[in-house]
């Protein structure tokens, strides 16, 4: 069987703009009809835009578009392990623009606002922050039997 | 509030059995407990505690519970279900200091309550943006203690290997209680599971899991040395629930309400089951 990973490697940078432009497109549909496909669209789009952010500079337009991407796909597709995990890789890049830094932070402020939004009791306790360093620590907690929440 | 989890790799342990037995004890000790059904594919925590009303709406697909609650707070709407509304009381006998609410899976068994099932296993595929699973459990556990602030909630948590179980067991609980037969499928997998537990990430304000054994449908024939080779692999510190065991004590059975399983020799097996809740959860009956 093919590795997944070297089809995508082999990919050229126009072609992943075309593919991501679609996922994009199709996410926006499945997600605005609630389909329960809309978290694997996502996904990806997560995984075209992480390669796209691995062929682009972070100082230039499409390298800063594909991080903020990668990032915002992440957490629109419920992986707030990767989302963690991505931001703190694009975050550690001293080339990348403030703005764009600012728009990964900012895009973990509105899914903490939009989840403290649907779980009041949980924001109110404190634990809603707590829950993403578990998810961070969890995703690198290499764990095969239990449990398997992400 | 402290949060205790039964899980069992395998099922045919008496884990529901004992969550129900465990619940009504501490109650009649003078605890407020809180009782949570999260087997949510095959729920019956409420066939042990509720009265015939809350079984009929069950059957009637009328009695709401834990999946609807879950399901309300995925929605991303503002609550239309109170966790009032969805806590069943159980009767205790009279003068019992305690209390017990029972929060039931649903309606289970209708088609009412899989079609539910069905809505929230939906919901967290489609919507993970709005948070998931872990999310919307332990926004359940908060809200069970801003509205009741019960001394206890213990979970009957679902068997296997599932997310919702890993949930149960790793970040809702305090203290889980992992239960097994003997049998060799059961112990090994119970065991892995353990390990896992141990080692599992906890969310910062928690103190680490404590994890206990109880091994039970201990028969006379099988109690030595197979249990002891069991306690041995659990780790040396696994307590025992017999079957069919010689052991007796009137004076805790008097004042027990507690139900024995179909194929139990009751009388002992309440004795004892007492006798290891008061232990455990460091209670006397009549506290």
């Amino acid at each position: 069987m093919t590795n997944p990973d070297s089809l995508l490697a082999a990919l050229t940078e126009d072609e992943l703009n075309t593919l991501v432009s679609i996922a994009i497109r199709r996410a926006e549909i499945l997600d605005e009809t609630q389909s329960p496909g809309a978290a694997d669209a996502w996904s990806e789009v997560m995984v075209y835009e992480e390669q796209l952010a691995a062929l682009t500079r972070p100082e230039e337009i499409p390298g800063g578009v594909a991080r903020v991407g990668a990032v915002t796909a992440a957490l629109a597709a419920g992986r707030r392990g990767d989302a963690s995990r991505l931001a703190s890789r694009y975050l550690a890049e001293e080339a990348l623009p403030q703005e764009r830094k600012d728009a990964v932070r900012r895009a973990f402020q509105e899914d903490r606002e939009r989840r403290a939004r649907s779980f009041p009791a949980l924001a109110k306790s404190g634990r809603l922050a707590e829950l993403d360093d578990w998810r961070a620590s969890s995703a690198a907690f290499d764990l095969h039997v239990f449990p398997r929440a992400a | 509030m402290e949060t205790v989890a039964f899980y069992s790799y395998k099922g045919g342990v008496g884990r529901t059995l004992l969550v129900a037995n465990t619940a009504q004890f501490l109650a009649m000790a003078g605890r407020r407990v809180v009782a949570l059904d999260l087997d949510l594919e095959a729920p019956g925590l409420h066939q042990k505690l509720a009265d015939q009303a809350a079984l009929d709406r069950a059957a009637s697909g009328e009695l709401p519970g834990a999946v609807d609650a879950l399901l309300d707070a995925l929605d991303g709407e503002p609550r239309k279900l109170s966790l009032r509304e969805i806590a069943v009381e159980v009767d205790l006998p009279a003068g019992t200091g305690g209390s017990l609410l029972l929060i039931p899976a649903g309606s289970a068994p209708s088609h009412a309550y899989w079609a539910a099932l069905e809505r929230l296993n939906n919901a967290l595929r489609s919507s993970p943006r709005d948070g998931g699973l872990p999310e919307a459990v332990l926004d359940l556990q908060a809200r069970i203690a801003e509205e009741f602030a019960p001394d206890l909630l213990l979970i009957d948590s679902r068997n296997g290997i599932t997310e919702l179980g890993g949930l149960a067991t790793s970040i809702l609980a305090d203290r889980v209680i992992c239960l097994t037969t003997t049998a060799p499928e059961s112990v090994e997998g119970t065991r892995v599971v353990a390990e896992a537990l141990h080692k599992v990430p906890r969310l910062s304000s928690q103190q680490p899991l404590r994890v206990d054994f109880l091994i039970t449908r201990v028969t006379s024939g099988s109690r030595s040395p197979n249990v002891a080779r069991v306690v041995e692999e659990l780790g040396g510190s696994a307590a025992v629930l017999p079957h069919d065991a010689a052991i007796t004590n009137a004076e805790l059975r008097e004042g027990g309400r507690l139900q024995a399983g179909e194929n139990d020799t009751g009388e002992n097996l309440i004795s004892a089951t007492l006798q290891w809740i008061a232990r455990s959860f460091q209670v006397q009956h009549g506290d």
